[in-house]
């Protein structure tokens, strides 16, 4: 068999199968509704109103809260510092490095889940890590630490341990404001590789 | 592949279906270190703006075209496809050195002197760099790697190219054979 | 994933390394293929020698074949590759005086490189010439500026157009590549010019 033979049908045959293909994804760079909606199930990216108090506490440096409601729902009952970005100026050019980014642990909290979600799943596609969720939002927030319901009589040791903690998380929270400090650790904005489209050809 | 060439028997150049798929490869290759295709003509026409810039730098900075290459102190030498085509300049050596087909001459039909050949090298250089600069790419930049990534530009250009050349192909015939 | 250099932002110096490297198997293959001769080069159209036809075609298809596959197992991402331009006006006047340059002069400007480094004066002819021809464009570029940029669409790619995947397309032009590729092998049997090619 001659060279053009052998190509012939090499190329035939990779032809074929490159026909069956379905038609080319652009971009695998974003997560498809497949892996996303299993990353939701699994629910780690969920921070809950405890671990946040700890971390608070704590002090962690690597935290950072993002209030996703608008400006004058936020500037009620701020969480100590946190930083209001609105939904709608969230993925603009300069706020845009809050999310994607690699250094912090961004936890996004609005009133409950909802709105919360809708940003984590717009970050989470556009391929942003380091993003998590306020498990019920500010109401379990709320529920939960500031205002922890006593726990019946007949419940376990474990329910009063925990609120125990929560009581004191709640002191630390509403009684000692002075206390935690204002968040000073500006972010730096990581510059994310700019996905430009190669200047080519010969122009 | 008994025979590469069966019209002379000889083994000089490689069989054009294996020099192809070793071609492919490149462009291949540097569609996936680089996302851009192979080329030849911008290389050249950063040669010309470079030219213009160190002659006239007022006038390179005014004019439409030019001023498009120019990019504050950055030599438009300094572009990927200077580079790119000074490896086509050696890669073309080690290759003619290799088969032994270095050699300084004029290559020509029988029937027109060396000086015809060179003028018409000359002048179909000048219509092809026009051309490569209204089509925003050569064979290599525009066709090739162009049909590579299924771009209508590509194919268009293509065969734009092969096309008139074929079409054009009677006129020059004494030229070649 | 690819594409490499862009993704990864690789040093200027890398990827300069990188394009000589790349230049260099584009200027062996070309080469070897015989792409320094311009009379080989010619023969194209004159059914003497159809390398130019094969190489290309092949060089496209494996290109193609390629990307598809790279793009389909998530190697390469393809918003980011160059997808040339779509301004139909200038690729078709471009293509055309490119096109009687090619049957004037012999060569393109990558095969001319490739001839000037194996010693062909005709080559370094061309080579000037082109510099001539970019230099004409250039001070002329007023009078074509507005056909120049006319009809922009960006990358358009001739598989959307005609609405049809990727695959099928590639498809499409290997069988066209391989049916050219036969006639190509006849017509060198039948214009067939030993005078010239023992000269090649």
């Amino acid at each position: 068999m001659n060279a053009r033979v052998i190509l012939s049908i090499v190329v035939l045959a990779l032809g074929g199968v490159a026909a069956m293909l379905p038609n080319a994804k652009n971009s695998s760079l974003e997560l498809n509704e497949k892996a996303l909606h299993q990353e939701l199930l699994l629910s780690s990216h969920f921070v809950t109103a405890d671990e946040l108090a700890d971390l608070l506490i704590n002090q962690d440096p690597s935290l950072q809260l993002i209030d996703v409601r608008t400006i004058e729902e936020a500037k009620k009952d701020p969480l100590p510092g946190a930083i209001n970005i609105p939904l709608d100026s969230m993925f603009s050019p300069d706020k845009n490095f809050y999310l994607d980014q690699t250094v912090m642990k961004n936890i996004l909290y609005s009133e409950d889940d909802q709105l919360a979600t809708q940003v984590w799943m717009i970050a989470r596609q556009k391929g942003y890590k380091n993003n998590y969720l306020l498990q019920g939002g500010l109401r379990a927030w709320k529920n939960n630490i500031i205002n922890p319901k006593y726990p019946e009589q007949t419940a376990s040791k474990a329910a009063f341990e925990l609120y125990e903690k929560r009581a004191a998380a709640s002191q630390y929270f509403t009684g000692a404001e002075k206390v935690i400090k204002p968040k000073v650790a500006p972010i730096i904005p990581i510059q994310r590789r700019q996905k430009k489209k190669v200047q080519g050809g010969c122009s | 592949m008994s025979h590469h060439n069966y019209i002379t028997g000889k083994t000089k150049y490689m069989n054009p279906y294996l020099a192809g798929v070793l071609l492919g490869l490149v462009l291949l290759m540097a569609f996936y270190l680089t996302g851009r295709g192979l080329g030849a003509s911008g290389a050249m026409k950063s040669v010309v703006v470079t030219g213009i810039e160190t002659v006239a730098p007022t006038k390179a900075e005014n004019s439409d075209f030019y001023s498009k290459y120019i990019q504050g102190d950055n030599s438009p030498l300094n572009s990927w496809l200077v580079f790119q085509v000074l490896g086509v300049l050696v890669g073309g050596f080690l290759s003619g050195a290799l088969a032994g087909r270095l050699g300084w001459k004029t290559e020509k039909s029988p029937n027109i002197t060396s000086k015809r050949r060179w003028i018409l090298a000359a002048t179909g250089g000048a219509l092809f760099g026009f051309g490569s600069q209204f089509g925003r790419g050569c064979t290599s930049g525009a066709a090739l790697s162009g049909m590579a990534t299924l771009s209508v530009a590509g194919f268009v250009t293509m065969m734009a190219i092969f096309g008139t050349a074929f079409l054009f192909a009677y006129f020059f015939r004494k030229n070649w054979i | 994933m690819g594409p490499i250099i862009p993704v990864y932002e690789i040093s200027t110096e890398l990827n300069f390394l990188v394009a000589f490297l790349i230049g260099l198997g584009f200027g062996f293959a070309l080469e070897q293929a015989g792409f320094s001769s311009s009379r080989k080069l010619a023969g194209m159209f004159y059914g003497y020698d159809t390398t130019v036809l094969k190489v290309f075609f092949t060089a496209a298809i494996t290109g193609m074949l390629g990307l598809t596959f790279m793009n389909y197992l998530g190697m390469i991402d393809m918003s980011i590759v160059y997808v040339n331009e779509y301004y139909i006006e200038s690729a078709i006047i471009g293509g055309v005086i490119m096109g009687i340059g090619f049957i004037v002069g012999g060569f393109c400007p990558g095969t001319s490189v490739c001839a000037a480094a194996i010693g062909k004066k005709d080559a370094w002819a061309f080579l000037g010439g082109s510099l001539i021809g970019i230099l004409l464009f250039g001070e002329t570029y007023n009078w074509w500026k507005d056909i120049y940029t006319k009809n922009f669409l960006g990358g358009v790619k001739l598989s959307d157009t005609l609405g049809i995947s990727d695959g099928f397309l590639v498809l499409l032009i290997i069988v066209a590549a391989i049916m050219m590729f036969w006639v190509g092998e006849w017509a060198e049997k039948k214009f067939k010019r030993p005078d010239i090619t023992k000269e090649m």
